[in-house]
């Protein structure tokens, strides 16, 4: 069995994905999902918070693909001929 | 606690193992009798090997669901939402498997998946998050759960390419949602997951490398629909996303150079290329997807065992990942 250098390299994007994940919650949802921006509306309320989610979970994707090419094209370019 | 998992569960946990290789081993012999057969493309000598062995997956599933119903184990709400999951993406995996149908048939039809979760009433609208977060969405989460088992079962589907990948790394995420569940100190019967687990197990004995058998598309999307299924009934969505981070790395990879939802044998695009010896090369088509085999054989070309094992050291270690996840929610 070999275990291939680039599967290191992506538990590496794994974990700095991981870690992100954890933390933008932590970040909104404590202060700005909690917080009494408007009349209290259960519709209204899920509607903001779904759209904060869906854009945190877009923006965390982008970054995660990026990350990911960025850290391919560096493999691909040592790669063993 | 002490009833997490009951003697009778274990007895029909070796007894779905029996079903789901026995009918795996039927299914493989009708399909290659009948000509429904692909071809093995990381091989040198290209074999034929039968399609849908894996159809013995939702079979198992749906029997085991009933007879857990039937002793006990299992509420019918829960063997019902199950059982309907099960039947729809299989419905739909077979049309896409049988027919020639558009790039967006499978992500839109899978959305029905969610449908028994929220007629049923299965579901906690509440996501909880590491470090004491969780916030309550009672209306948006009825949206977020068809998308949610669209999105688990299509992106499973999408890293079918290698031998027995699909089957290990469902029952490792399989098996971290039973120790997650264990962790944050649920009083939950493992039953489900058990028979999960059982169903992947019996037909692995085919499909490991070298294969004698298929997966399929029905049974693909199942494995991923049943999984989210579990997550969503048993309200551990955080610790379950993570153990999935490899399938979500393959699939949203895809997505983001394709830029829509097309079938991979409508892309003629070749995304890696075998050699002679047997070892899997990256293409290099500037065009083609970064698919997570293409990613692990960038640098250096792997047989298809060795990158089968570097995916599922993947999976291991995202399964941990979620653990640690767990206590960090706990």
């Amino acid at each position: 069995m070999r275990i291939s250098r680039t599967t290191l390299y992506i538990c590496i994007v794994l974990i700095v994905q991981w870690i992100i994940i954890m933390i933008l919650p932590l970040l909104f949802f404590e202060y700005l999902a909690r917080a009494d921006l408007y009349p209290y509306n259960p519709f209204i309320d899920d509607v903001i918070k779904a759209m904060l989610s869906f854009t945190l979970v877009g923006l965390w994707l982008i970054e995660w693909m990026k990350m990911g090419e960025y850290v391919y094209k560096y493999l691909s370019r040592s790669r063993i001929k | 606690m002490e009833y997490l998992i009951p003697l009778p569960s274990l007895l029909l946990f070796i007894l779905a193992i029996l079903l789901s290789t026995l009918t795996t081993k039927l299914f493989s012999s009708f399909f290659r009798s009948r000509g429904f057969v692909g071809i093995d493309i990381f091989k040198t000598h290209k074999p034929k090997v039968p399609l849908l062995g894996g159809l013995s997956i939702p079979l198992t599933i749906v029997v085991f669901s009933f007879l857990g119903y039937l002793t006990g184990l299992l509420g019918w709400r829960e063997a019902l939402v199950v059982t309907l999951v099960t039947i729809i993406l299989t419905s739909v995996g077979l049309l896409d498997d049988f027919r020639e149908v558009s790039g967006l048939y499978k992500p839109v039809a899978c959305l029905l998946g969610g449908l028994p979760i929220i007629f049923l009433h299965t579901y906690t609208p509440h996501l909880d998050f590491p470090f004491g977060v969780g916030f309550r969405i009672t209306i948006i989460y009825l949206l977020m759960i068809p998308l949610g088992i669209s999105v688990a079962a299509n992106t499973v589907n999408m890293l079918d390419v290698i031998n027995g990948l699909v089957a290990t790394a469902g029952i490792i995420v399989l098996g971290v949602m039973g120790i997650a569940i264990y962790i944050l100190g649920m009083d939950r019967n493992l039953y489900l997951i058990m028979i999960g687990i059982a169903a992947l197990l019996g037909f692995l004995y085919y499909n490991r490398y070298p294969a004698k058998t298929f997966l399929g598309n029905a049974p693909a999307l199942v494995i991923g629909g049943y999984i989210a299924t579990l997550a969503i009934m048993y309200h551990i969505e955080f610790p379950t996303v993570v153990a999935m981070f490899p399938f979500i790395h393959n699939s949203f990879f895809f997505l983001n150079k394709i830029k829509g939802f097309v079938e991979h044998k409508q892309l003629n695009l070749k995304v890696t290329e075998l050699d002679s010896q047997g070892l899997i090369h990256d293409a290099r088509d500037e065009k083609a997807p970064i698919t997570l085999l293409r990613f692990i054989v960038s640098r250096d070309p792997l047989n298809e065992f060795d990158a089968y094992l570097n995916i599922v050291i993947l999976f291991i270690f995202s399964g941990l990942l979620a653990l640690i996840s767990c206590f960090l929610m706990g």
